[in-house]
């Protein structure tokens, strides 16, 4: 029967005043580090995906909106834009751009989004084939990880596609060819692993078939070999074409996308974003809301402190005798302070082992919201450097909460108490 | 073997001061301390127990000087040689019966020691009770798991204050019995305080106290 045994009955003993303080340290502690882990899950999938990209331009409309369907394929594209406005950006030979990834947005199969584009997407991303090829021509389809795994697609497999971003068997392009699955992409971390990839042509060719809708579909077998589109021309050269919005990503300093944003926006009709400034904004943003969540954390802890001290404190009158006992039977002062202190801090550990328990639940159920919802991955199981000093937070909640009562322990009066 | 001298106490501030008779306890003569309330009673139990300092005197236990100690050196020779019973009978209340003996042998620096609680409740006749809660124990009971834990530290001096007041004249004459034969069983030195006149016949030695205060 050690003093850690004796603290931990005293506090079973106790179970209504116990539960009361493990609930507040447990709601104070799982508050604080559910906003740590989901601003920090937040930052890790917004930066890992910004991939260097300077600039994304697109047809006008809500920044915000433009950057989280080109960069992070959330939310719907806001338009398409000709090819003609954009070619230049799509140059290799341009003086200010290293790279330029067009995007074809707007269709999908089964919750997974289609992205068309070129090769240079791979590059983008530091993508790599972990099986198959590339396209040759149209309808061929690289998959990206996990929309591979999660759709069961493998080497050669065919499917079509449907019109707009959400699984409608309604909206199924049933005249329209079939897309080939010819590579699947090796796991990079980003959104290439979500979504599925394709020649730009592709698009085009699913939507050629629009135009002859009411035809008998035994017209289109032709188009099953996909049109006469050539993957490996400039996308330049379809003047006559439309794309959604290119991924920019600059030569040398960043001096020049700023200049060159301004001057996309007041001189064409084409909206250029920067990620980085659209990204600190939206962190400001969202962290209003965090902060205003972060100080009811610590409200909560405070009150969690104060419900600590008071169950201890009011202990104390009807543990006197008790106390004043176990001195006579031979345990100093200092026993007695370290059975309340014992008693406070087990109580704020334990509750805060239980509210990081109870946030990573959360979280795990917030990832499964996320990866339904937006096709993102989510890791509940992730335990950040910053949960250990919540710990020790905790620790420390429990020595000032249990110090004054702890106190007072150990002071217990043997003779005064036994005589009255 | 206990013996006093010369021992006294005062109050602090303008408190009663009390100036007790030297005593000499051997192991093979219980001593009763007999005296009225207010005659300092309670004080001197305290004294002996090493509860409270003395202002001056003398108490040797064993070849210690007990007096002497302060703090946690005089709490672990209390705990390991002093034998308390006291006239409430206080519990660890979230600790069985058998928990609450296993304390006083942790608080005397003593290892846990299953087999010598056990054999020393069914000596006491309460061995059914290991494993209640002493608060669900009635008063005759719960005395007896006090005298239990007296003893389980194998001391050399049982105090025992007012052991029999709450008690019937039958269970009275019971618990002075219990408290007689386990004391000579383990070869401690017995002193019962009591103003219990009931008590008197039973002990060889009695020691008997007057209200006189000296300031």
């Amino acid at each position: 029967m050690s003093i850690l045994r004796l603290a931990l009955r005293n506090l079973r003993y106790r179970p209504w005043t116990t539960a009361l303080s493990l609930i507040l340290a447990a709601l104070g502690a799982g508050l604080i580090s559910l906003i740590l882990l989901l601003n920090w899950q937040l930052e890790q999938q917004f930066d890992r995906n910004l991939a260097g990209i300077n600039l994304v331009v697109g047809a006008k409309g809500s920044p915000l909106q433009l950057m989280m369907s080109s960069m992070y394929h959330i939310s719907s594209p806001t338009g398409n834009v000709p090819l003609d406005g954009v070619k230049a950006f799509l140059n290799p030979q341009h003086p200010y751009i290293d790279l330029g990834v067009p995007l074809s947005l707007g269709d999908s199969y089964r919750g997974r989004r289609i992205v068309g584009t070129r090769p240079s997407f791979l590059s983008l991303y530091d993508a790599a084939l972990a099986e198959g090829s590339l396209w040759t021509q149209p309808m061929d389809v690289v998959a990206g990880a996990t929309a591979a795994r999660e759709l069961g697609l493998r080497l050669g497999d065919t499917f079509r596609s449907s019109h707009g971003l959400i699984e409608d068997e309604d909206l199924t392009h049933r005249d329209a060819p079939a897309f080939r699955v010819t590579g699947i992409l090796a796991p990079s971390g980003t959104v290439a692993d979500l979504v599925l990839l394709t020649p730009t042509e592709s698009l085009w060719a699913v939507h050629d078939t629009h135009d002859h809708e009411g035809n008998d579909p035994t017209d289109h077998e032709g188009h099953d070999h996909g049109p006469a589109y050539d993957v490996n021309r400039p996308l330049g050269d379809y003047t006559d074409q439309s794309i959604t919005s290119v991924l920019i990503r600059f030569r040398g300093n960043s001096v020049t996308a700023l200049n060159m944003q301004r001057s996309i926006n007041e001189n064409t009709e084409l909206q250029a974003v920067t990620p980085s400034i659209q990204l600190a904004e939206l962190y400001a943003t969202v962290g209003q809301g965090e902060e205003v969540l972060r100080q009811l954390g610590y409200v909560v802890v405070g009150v969690s402190i104060l419900s600590i001290f008071i169950g201890l404190y009011s202990s104390l009158d009807r543990r006197r005798g008790e106390l004043a006992l176990l001195r006579s039977l031979g345990a100093g002062p200092g026993k007695l302070f370290t059975l309340l202190l014992l008693e406070g801090t087990l109580t704020a550990v334990a509750g805060a082992l239980l509210g990081l328990l109870v946030s990573h639940l959360g979280l795990a159920l917030i990832a499964r919201y996320f990866s339904e919802a937006y096709r993102y991955d989510f890791r509940a199981l992730v335990f950040l450097p910053e949960e250990v000093y919540l710990l020790l937070g905790a620790l420390l909640v429990g020595l000032l909460a249990a110090a004054l009562p702890a106190l007072r322990a150990a002071r217990t009066d043997v003779h005064r108490t036994l005589t009255a | 073997m206990l013996a006093t001298h010369d021992l006294a106490y005062r109050y602090p501030g303008d408190g009663p001061a009390f100036a007790f008779p030297d005593l000499a306890v051997a192991a093979n003569t219980p001593t009763l301390l007999l005296g009225p309330s207010g005659s300092g009673k309670s004080t001197w139990l305290h004294l002996l127990a090493g509860i409270l300092t003395p202002a001056s005197g003398t108490t040797v236990l064993a070849g210690t000087d007990y007096a002497q100690l302060t703090g946690g050196e005089l709490d672990r020779f209390r705990g390991r040689h002093i034998g308390l019973v006291f006239q409430r009978a206080y519990f660890v209340e979230a600790l069985s019966v058998e928990e609450n003996l296993a304390i006083a042998r942790r608080t005397a620096g003593l290892g846990t020691d299953s087999d010598l609680i056990l054999t020393l409740l069914r000596s006491l006749g309460i061995e059914k009770y290991a494993r209640k809660s002493p608060q669900r124990l009635s008063v005759g009971e719960q005395q007896r798991v006090t005298i239990a834990r007296a003893l389980v530290t194998q001391p050399k001096l049982i105090l025992a204050d007012e052991p029999t007041s709450a008690l019937d004249n039958h269970n009275a004459g019971r618990v002075s019995a219990l408290l007689r034969e386990r004391a000579a069983a383990l070869g401690a030195a017995l002193i019962v305080v009591t103003h219990d006149e009931r008590l008197r016949d039973d002990f060889p030695a009695v020691v008997e106290l007057h209200p006189a205060t000296t300031p």
